[in-house]
């Protein structure tokens, strides 16, 4: 059996919407944004939409160790605009987050940019109409900007990650308010990421990386795979990023167009894969001596004027995905370096 | 975590990030861990403002691994 945690509690205001709101922007229960209020029959509906009991603990948060329950997942879905049929997209990324692998207490708290993306494959991403299309890391897509958001405020009312506490972001990014994007399955060339997984194509599966807002990556002249994979090597070999840093476990994702051509000159995922482990690289001499001694002690590298620099261990270690719509452009997301892998739940309904 | 397992700890850290220390530790519930505590910041220093922050903290760091 698992685990209960308290019951959430009940609020009474005796004002309207305004009153509500402001309240708990003055608690500091939001991400800045309105929130909608969480009223007993709104959470009930959303508890629809999962057989697991409202007080079971579905993680256990950093830094603040709260305990994640059903209910106080559905109460801030609810807050964040979601629609119920979202919860169990919602349930399973926040399992993916809770798994110790992903490591969330460095994510939580870090001076590093890093938010949690929510990558999600199978039938359920067209259920919900999850965009993985057009401006899919964009605005105007209810799925993928609530969920993302619900996921967000979990992490500040249940975790504790509220800036300048238990989250130290230097900067921050605009991913950190949501985060959320369907892989475009119909206009991949290959398989999609949960497939390669092993999962069967029908299986809807939510990964979650712990990573950087989209980098852009733009060729809008190369007609040919090894061209397009070039432009995307020099994109992903640059100085400043953490993978650079200490490795990790980054993500490419390769617009549409620039995967087709990728695709058509003969190229698996897994050579492209090999490709960029060999190719994004940054050389150890554009460093500065600082930088460069950190990498000659710590990574080995050999202090040479011609040594390259990898972004990951193994050529294994690169995630590729397709998405967006029409265009010349892909994108990469630099993650937090060694400190978090990427993990992955089957979405249950 | 090594503190939990019997292991004497010393956190080293700058008074910064000393709020977020002291709130993963109580909520960890080990809210008495030692913190070894420079001014700001660790990184990106010189090699004599490393040893000067050293010296600040040498005694605590000492203190808190043999403490019995």
């Amino acid at each position: 059996m698992s685990t209960l945690g308290p019951a959430a509690k009940i609020v009474e205001f005796a004002g309207g919407w305004d009153e509500i709101d402001a309240d708990y922007q003055a608690r500091g229960w939001t991400d800045g944004l309105p929130i909608v209020p969480p009223t007993e029959a709104r959470v009930r509906e959303f508890l629809c939409h999962t057989k697991r009991d409202p007080r079971e603990i579905v993680g256990v948060l950093p830094p603040r160790q709260g305990e994640a329950t059903i209910e106080k997942i559905a109460a801030n879905a609810v807050m964040a605009g979601c629609k119920p049929e979202y919860m169990p997209v919602i349930l399973a990324a926040l399992e993916a987050l809770a798994d110790p692998l992903f490591n969330l207490d460095s994510v939580q708290a870090t001076t590093h940019p890093v938010a949690p993306l929510i990558v999600v494959n199978g039938p359920i991403a067209r259920q919900l109409e999850i965009n993985g299309g057009y401006n899919c890391f964009g605005q105007g897509f209810r799925a993928n900007v609530t969920i993302g958001r619900a996921v967000r405020l979990v992490l500040m009312n249940v975790g504790g990650g509220l800036p300048g506490s238990g989250d130290r972001a230097t900067q921050g990014s605009p991913a950190k308010l949501a985060y959320c994007v369907a892989e475009n399955e119909a206009e991949s060339p290959w398989e999609p990421l949960h497939v390669e997984a092993g999962f069967p194509r029908d299986t809807s599966v939510v990964t979650v990386f712990g990573c950087e807002g989209p980098h852009n990556i733009q060729d809008h002249f190369s007609n040919t795979g090894l061209g397009v994979l070039r432009t995307v090597a020099g994109a992903m070999g640059q100085a400043g990023s953490n993978n650079l840093l200490g490795w990790g476990w980054p993500l490419l994702a390769l617009g549409p167009e620039h995967a087709a051509t990728i695709a058509r000159d003969g190229y698996s995922k897994a050579k492209v894969k090999e490709f960029l482990f060999e190719h994004a690289r940054f050389p150890l001499a554009r460093l500065g001596r600082e930088y460069q001694q950190q990498q000659i002690e710590r990574h080995k590298a050999a202090d040479a004027p011609d040594t390259m620099l990898s972004i990951v261990k193994r050529a294994e270690d690169i995630s590729v995905i397709v998405a967006g719509g029409a265009g010349k452009h892909s994108c990469w997301q630099p993650t937090f370096g060694d400190g978090t892998h990427f993990t992955r739940r089957v979405v249950e309904r | 975590m090594l503190e939990q397992r019997g292991v004497p700890t010393a956190v080293m850290g700058t008074f910064e990030f000393e709020q977020l220390a002291r709130l993963e530790a109580k909520n960890r519930g080990i809210a008495d861990l030692p913190l070894a505590l420079v001014p700001h910041p660790l990184g990106g220093i010189r090699e004599d403002e490393v040893v000067r922050k050293a010296d600040l903290v040498i005694e605590a760091v000492l203190k808190a691994v043999t403490r019995a």
